[in-house]
């Protein structure tokens, strides 16, 4: 099941990688719904603390009073419909997020698959014709581009910042991460798991090139 | 009352044991509040050189630590120790020197974590995860992470005890008639974080000791590809993720406990808010993974944490909503206690949110190990669980001090409080493209804005947490004296003077059927005075202070670990002595609530609650072998290492002496003292030949290269029988303790409780060498 929701943003918003749309999207969903829940409970919380302000030293007729355990008040209903509530709104984001992590996870086939090394501290890149690099990662534009990350020490993680994707780089473990970059630029890669001294400097270049360019730096 | 030091160091009762958890946690906040100010100016420009790299790493780490495991449960127990045996009628905990020992493991095992900062390379910087393998030695080579690690084994032996103690108490010394649920709610809170916290430690010890054991043994539990960082993540997790709800349980309950009081009207629901809570706890148990949703962990697995880490929002939300509802056609009092209430409601929901946000997989692929999840955290655990004690704090505090404080202050302290906490973690909600921990984060991109605001919101916030303490401090200067009853509660606490006197009530309190709470004469209407020295014991202090030089001794040098091992030795003897002269005397009440535990006595609870806790450890170290097993191509086959003949002679030995431990039970049941000794003796006799055997083994593996640092297989070998030689030892010098009262006759067929509980454990570490042996030994 793929969600191109991401076709609606174009013409909005630059569309980077079909995973940043649909993250987008997914991040509004829930951002929409938390504030809408969080505005109308601390709202209520509020407005109860307002309009139920003491006035005077009047108490109501159940009021606490010294060595008298308290009235029970209040009924199950409650909780039962704030159950159905609740879920209700769980189950339409976990679909949300279910159609997402299809897309993250599942890589298109015939992509580039690029081999990332973490290690203290930088990113070694090896390509699948043996070519590798160190820091400095170059993708061609508009291709599939698989990353299968690991770690030669400590426990890293591969974020690619503008993309919105992150792998665990975890020595003896793949992680697979893709992407299909749609515009020509310099983009971050950093570190998100820190692994030492050296973690805050443990960064990266994605330089994505158009296609003839990368075909050529490629072949040398 | 007597303010000497001997009484402080020396004391087991409850409130001072209180008291000093609350100056103790307070002091690690100041601790805590100072490194985070350092992190934050550190953090307040791009490209800042304030602190370099490995300083700000110490900092992140020790800040969490110490704010984690130093400040915020501890805080939750300095009332948990002053006011839950008020609320529930008891005249103490039910073991008060273990509860004093509990206290002192806790300070020690700070200060242990925290001599790190004086050693060459400094403290632990491992982040507060103290993530594998940068944990191991290899990545870290300073001593101040296995520093870190012995402090964090005193700080578990610390919560374990303390664990024990308020189960038994709970559930043994209520007031008769005070049932469950007529529990005030702080009570009800403390309870769960208990059960909780006895499920969740053993999991951290587990790893724990995997990890000093890695670090000073040389063992490969997470250097190895097969254990590693997945199998710290599990240990750790398993521990972590409750322990959020331990942290933030005491304070939920607390702004239940509040919220009546000052609304002036009773708890709505308080049934199902408790039922909520109950389900809350027992489903932060299956929640761990969300910690691990993009390490690669199996996806079916996965989903199903997705499912519960979702679901576990809907207990959590009753909870609010029947605080919420709780204020509805209330009269409200805005004091300070419920002006911090309401606040930590409003920003514990705020965090509630954001944390749904975080159990998707698809949006942790990009908000994972960034601010946004700080910002989270922080929400919950400084607005909501902080927040929920601070006003605790104002609300017990005359209780405790017997002072008033300036309620003008305190709403200024509020006002202030909440914004700066806003100005400082609500920006970090926008800071989505920086990494957590990093010192410095470079002038391109818009992250400079928010760290800037942030910065500026810790010093607001800093500032307000001065003007709390000035509160403080004023109010014992010259506050107003306190009323038994200041804010119009209804717990027992508040029907004794403020402060309370040392034995807590003149007479048994009783709760009627109608919820009136009496108090009627326990023996004929003759007060019972109890003074200090009946309830000073030396034994608790020593024992921690023996135990922490001897870890620190393990870790610098044999010198201070030999002084450490006597002290500790010769703190035990005393402990014994005192037993066996029967200086330091518990007694039961007569009368009481005690379902559903109301056919066994306090130290047998204690002993099935401690075995059910050593179940939980025995099943994480059991279940990181099998976790190495199955992540392992290759392992040895039967009989290729083990000589089978030492291991099955070891395994009759151990059986055998179950039995005639058995016997010696048997025996002063009917009276017999000679089958008593002779039953002690040889169970005694065959626990030391165990031992022996398991040298004569060792040092046969030894010699054919079969080291702990080897292989995979050695390392777990060596660890899991390590441990299970240890429990033997241990029950080898209460054998030997027992032995000794046994030919001073110190046993008769009335009383033989400590023979019995012997037994219990005895039999228990022979069931776990009877898992051990086919796991380790046969498959």
């Amino acid at each position: 099941m793929k969600v191109r929701i991401y076709f609606k943003f174009k013409g909005r918003i630059i569309v980077l990688s079909p995973i940043t749309a649909q993250w987008d999207w997914l991040f509004i969903l829930y951002a929409t719904i938390g504030s809408i829940v969080g505005a109308i409970v601390i709202g209520f919380l509020i407005y109860s603390s307002i309009k139920y302000k003491a006035k005077g030293e009047r108490e109501p007729k159940d009021a606490p009073s010294l060595g008298k355990i308290p009235a029970e008040r209040g009924t199950m209903k409650v909780a039962f419909v704030l159950t159905l509530i609740v879920a209700g709104i769980l189950f339409t984001i976990t679909l949300g997020t279910m159609q997402t992590v299809d897309l993250i996870e599942k890589p298109p086939k015939g992509s580039l698959t690029i081999e990332v090394h973490a290690y203290q501290w930088g990113w070694k890149f090896i390509y699948p014709n043996g070519k590798q690099v160190v820091g400095e990662l170059r993708v061609p534009k508009n291709e599939v581009i698989t990353f299968k990350v690991t770690s030669d020490d400590v426990f890293h993680n591969f974020g690619l910042i503008e993309f919105k994707v992150k792998g665990d780089a975890i020595k003896g473990k793949i992680n697979t991460i893709w992407i299909k970059p749609s515009q020509a630029g310099v983009y971050t890669i950093q570190c998100f798991e820190l692994c030492g001294i050296g973690h805050s400097w443990m960064k990266g270049k994605m330089i994505v090139m158009e296609p003839e360019d990368f075909d050529r730096w490629y072949a040398e | 009352m007597d303010s000497s030091l001997t009484r402080w160091l020396f004391t087991t009762n409850h409130k001072d044991i209180g008291i000093l958890y609350l100056v103790t946690s307070l002091y690690f906040l100041i601790l805590g509040g100072a490194l985070a100010i350092l992190m934050r100016i550190q953090l307040m420009l791009p490209n800042n050189q304030f602190l370099s790299a490995g300083p700000f790493n110490q900092a992140v780490t020790v800040h969490g630590l110490i704010m984690v495991l130093w400040f915020l449960s501890p805080l939750a127990f300095a009332f948990a120790n002053y006011i839950v045996p008020l609320q529930i009628g008891a005249r103490d905990l039910a073991f008060p020197r273990l509860n004093a020992m509990s206290y002192w493991f806790y300070l020690f095992g700070g200060l242990l974590a925290a001599v790190g900062f004086f050693t060459p390379g400094g403290a632990i910087d491992t982040g507060w995860t103290v993530y594998a393998p940068l944990n191991t030695l290899n990545y870290s080579r300073q001593l101040g992470v296995t520093l870190g690690g012995a402090g964090l084994l005193m700080l578990i032996a610390s919560v374990t005890m303390g664990t024990v103690n308020f189960l038994v108490t709970i559930f043994r010394l209520r007031a008769k008639g005070m049932s469950l649920f007529k529990m005030p709610m702080y009570s009800w809170g403390i309870l769960l974080t208990v059960f909780m916290m006895l499920l969740a430690f053993p999991s951290i010890l587990a790893g724990v000791i995997m990890l000093v054991a890695d670090r000073l043994l040389g063992t490969l539990y997470f250097l190895s590809n097969e254990g590693g960082a997945i199998l710290w993540d599990h240990l750790f997790w398993f521990f972590g993720h409750p322990e959020v709800y331990i942290l933030l349980m005491p304070g939920l309950m607390a702004i239940a406990e509040i919220f009546p009081v000052f609304a002036r009207r009773p708890l709505y629901g308080k049934r199902i808010l408790i039922f909520a809570a109950i389900i809350g706890s027992a489903m932060s148990f299956i929640v761990w993974a969300h910690h691990m949703f993009v390490t690669g962990i199996d996806p079916g697995f996965r989903k199903f944490m997705t499912i519960t880490t979702e679901a576990i929002s809907i207990p959590f939300g009753i909870i609010t909503l029947c605080l919420i509802l709780t204020l509805f056609r209330a009269s409200i009092r805005f004091k300070t206690p419920m002006l911090f209430a309401l606040g930590s409601l409003a920003l514990f929901i705020v965090g509630g949110i954001t944390g749904v946000f975080n159990s998707s997989v698809a949006l942790d692929y990009n908000l994972r190990g960034t601010y946004w999840i700080v910002a989270h955290f922080h929400y919950t655990l400084v607005g909501g669980a902080t927040g929920g004690l601070i006003a605790a704090l104002y609300y017990w505090w005359p209780k405790m001090t017997g002072r008033m404080y300036s309620e003008r202050l305190g709403k200024l302290h509020f006002t202030i409080y909440m914004i700066g906490f806003n100005l400082l973690y609500f920006p970090m909600h926008l800071l989505v493209d920086m990494p957590r921990r990093v010192a410095v984060y470079s002038e391109e991109g818009s992250l400079w804005l928010n760290n800037y605001l942030s910065t500026i919101g810790s010093f607001i916030f800093a500032i307000s947490w001065i003007i709390f303490f000035l509160i403080l401090l004023k109010s014992l200067r010259n506050g107003k004296r306190a009323e038994s009853n200041p804010w119009g509660s209804w717990s027992l606490e508040w029907m004794v003077p403020s402060p309370p006197p040392y034995h807590n009530f003149d007479v048994n309190p009783e709760v009627e059927s109608d919820g009136t709470i009496k108090v009627i004469n326990a023996n004929g209407g003759s007060v019972e005075s109890e003074t200090h020295n009946v309830h000073l014991s030396k034994g608790p202090l020593m024992v921690a202070l023996g135990t922490f030089l001897a870890l620190l001794g393990v870790s610098l040098s044999i010198f201070i670990l030999l002084i450490g091992s006597i002290i500790f030795a010769i703190a035990l003897f005393g402990w014994a002595k005192e037993n066996i002269l029967g200086r330091f005397v518990i007694r039961e009440p007569e009368v009481g609530e005690r379902w559903p535990f109301s056919s066994i006595c306090n130290m047998k609870l204690g002993v099935w609650f401690f075995l059910f806790g050593e179940v939980v450890f025995f099943s994480s170290i059991l279940g990181g072998y099998l976790f190495i097993r199955a992540n392992s191509t290759s392992w040895p086959i039967l009989g290729e290492v083990f000589d089978l003949k030492l291991a099955s002679i070891n395994t009759f030995l151990l059986i055998t002496s179950s039995l005639t431990a058995m016997m010696a039970l048997n025996f002063i049941r009917k009276g017999e003292q000679r089958g008593l000794k002779l039953g002690l003796l040889l169970t005694f006799a065959l626990g030391l030949l165990f031992l022996i055997n398991k040298g004569i083994e060792w040092e046969e593996l030894f010699k054919h290269g079969f080291t702990p640092s080897s292989s995979l297989p050695a390392t777990i070998f060596y660890t899991t029988t390590g441990i299970h030689g240890a429990h033997v030892l241990a029950g080898l010098i209460v054998l030997l303790y027992l032995l000794v009262r046994a030919y001073k006759g110190g046993f008769s067929r009335e009383n033989y409780d400590s023979v019995e509980y012997f037994d219990m454990y005895w039999n228990f570490v022979d069931v776990v060498w009877l898992f051990i042996f086919p796991l380790l030994y046969l498959i």
